[in-house]
């Protein structure tokens, strides 16, 4: 019996200690309200690939600092559809069949920085995303280079994982910021618009009411 | 002895206690006649997130919220009023001076949930608390049957905020407060160190708010 429990004691401790030699895992959290956007009518939908949806940055800092597996793909592919869902009165989800706009995102890099690296109080989290967007044929319209940055500072927070998970989750609001100027740029839209409307003569270019006006009315 | 100590001690950090000072600065431009925040109207604090290296501190902010409101000025979380005008209030498309407000807005949806909030003005808070310089050292040791640390350090501190307040019904700036506060802390410690904290950020806060109530108090 005080065998066994010295086996139990005993893998207990290196399991512990395994543990501490592992790297700092982070969710990104999907915490992404609905965006106010002017609808276009106009069908999309958002083609992701495996490499993209389960995107995972792995890095080990120089010490003392440890490894890092930082998960970035679910919650990237949850603010693309949030924002594309409002973006367009009829948002297809992943089927593209018959959509008039295809958006193909990929990651291009994700960089990151720690407190104790930068001597700041601040995590930091760039992605660098690329938005291609096709037409109904899958014909290429244009390519849109997306930095995202996000900071968190690291007072009050329970861990490091945490402060790197929001982060993270600024730098995606940061990104579906600047994806929202892209489809809000008049001049931009208007030849992504013409390029798709002289695919599909039914896809109307007017602008639908806003979200918030529609749900206020 | 140790009485004697003691009382030498304490004696010794009153006197550097009085040391412990804080400068407040104020800087106030306003028009003489600003509207009056009207019975249901709320204000928001929110911070500059441009920078890459510096970010006001949300201690800051959530004083400034807890002054305002105790002067009877009602104060819409930051974070609701973002996520309710998500994306556009996000650091790459908040609008940076007044000059662009009305494009925010115009905005399809944005000015129909600023007036379902019930926000009147908003606070654009720019600033930080720093340290400027350090002196002195501290060491502490623990052996058997002691510990205790032995030194004096000392650092100079310094609190500058500017606060921008714009007015959603006008659409422009009504005017601009800034608040800059320096101080010295120091830590004595013989045997057990005692923290005189010269709390510059919070004289800040206090001078800021003052000015900012003043702006737009209740009416």
């Amino acid at each position: 019996m005080n065998r066994t429990l010295k086996r139990i004691v005993s893998t207990l401790a290196v399991l512990v200690l395994l543990t501490g030699c592992g790297p700092n895992r982070v969710e990104t959290p999907s915490r992404f309200p609905k965006p106010v956007m002017q609808p276009i009518a106009l069908s999309a939908a958002l083609q992701v690939d495996a490499a993209f949806s389960s995107y995972v940055h792995e890095e080990k800092l120089p010490p003392p600092g440890k490894a890092w597996k930082l998960s970035i793909g679910p919650a990237s592919v949850d603010w693309m559809k949030n924002l594309l869902a409002a973006a367009f009165t009829d948002f297809k989800g992943n089927a593209t069949a018959g959509a008039d706009l295809v958006f193909r995102p990929v990651i291009d890099s994700v960089q990151f920085s720690t407190p104790a690296q930068s001597r700041t109080e601040f995590f930091e989290a760039w992605i660098k995303y690329k938005v291609a967007v096709l037409d109904r044929n899958g014909k290429p319209l244009a390519e849109w280079p997306i930095a995202a940055y996000g900071k968190r500072r690291d007072k009050s927070l329970a861990s490091s994982e945490d402060g790197m998970g929001e982060a993270l989750n600024k730098a995606m609001r940061d990104g579906a910021a600047g994806l929202a100027l892209e489809l809000r740029d008049p001049q931009r839209l208007k030849s992504l618009l013409n390029a798709a409307s002289a695919r599909s003569p039914s896809a109307s270019v007017e602008p639908q009411p806003a979200a918030g006006d529609r749900h206020a009315s | 002895m140790r009485r004697e100590l003691l009382m030498l001690y304490l004696g010794c950090s009153a006197v550097l206690g009085g040391c412990v000072s804080a400068k407040v600065e104020q800087y106030r431009q306003a028009p003489t006649r600003v509207a009056s925040i009207a019975k249901g109207e709320s204000v928001v604090i929110l911070s500059r997130g441009q920078h890459g290296d510096r970010e006001t501190e949300t201690d800051f902010n959530r004083c400034l919220a807890n002054v305002l409101q105790r002067e009877g000025l009602p104060v819409m979380e930051e974070q609701a009023l973002v996520d309710a005008l998500y994306p556009w209030l996000e650091p790459r498309t908040a609008p940076l001076n007044a000059d662009a407000l009305p494009k925010l807005l115009d905005q399809p949806g944005v000015e129909t949930r600023i007036r379902a909030a019930g926000v009147r003005y908003m606070i654009w808070i720019d600033g930080q608390s720093e340290t400027t310089g350090s002196a002195g050292g501290l060491s502490c040791a623990v052996g058997p049957g002691f510990a205790g640390c032995f030194g004096f350090g000392m650092w100079d501190k310094e609190s500058a905020y500017r606060a921008e307040v714009w007015d959603l019904n006008q659409r422009s700036s009504v005017g601009k407060v800034s608040s800059r506060a320096t101080g010295t802390s120091y830590v004595p410690a013989f045997i057990v160190p005692i923290p005189l904290i010269a709390r510059t950020q919070s004289a800040a806060c206090d001078g800021a708010a003052e000015q900012l109530v003043d702006l737009v108090r209740p009416g």
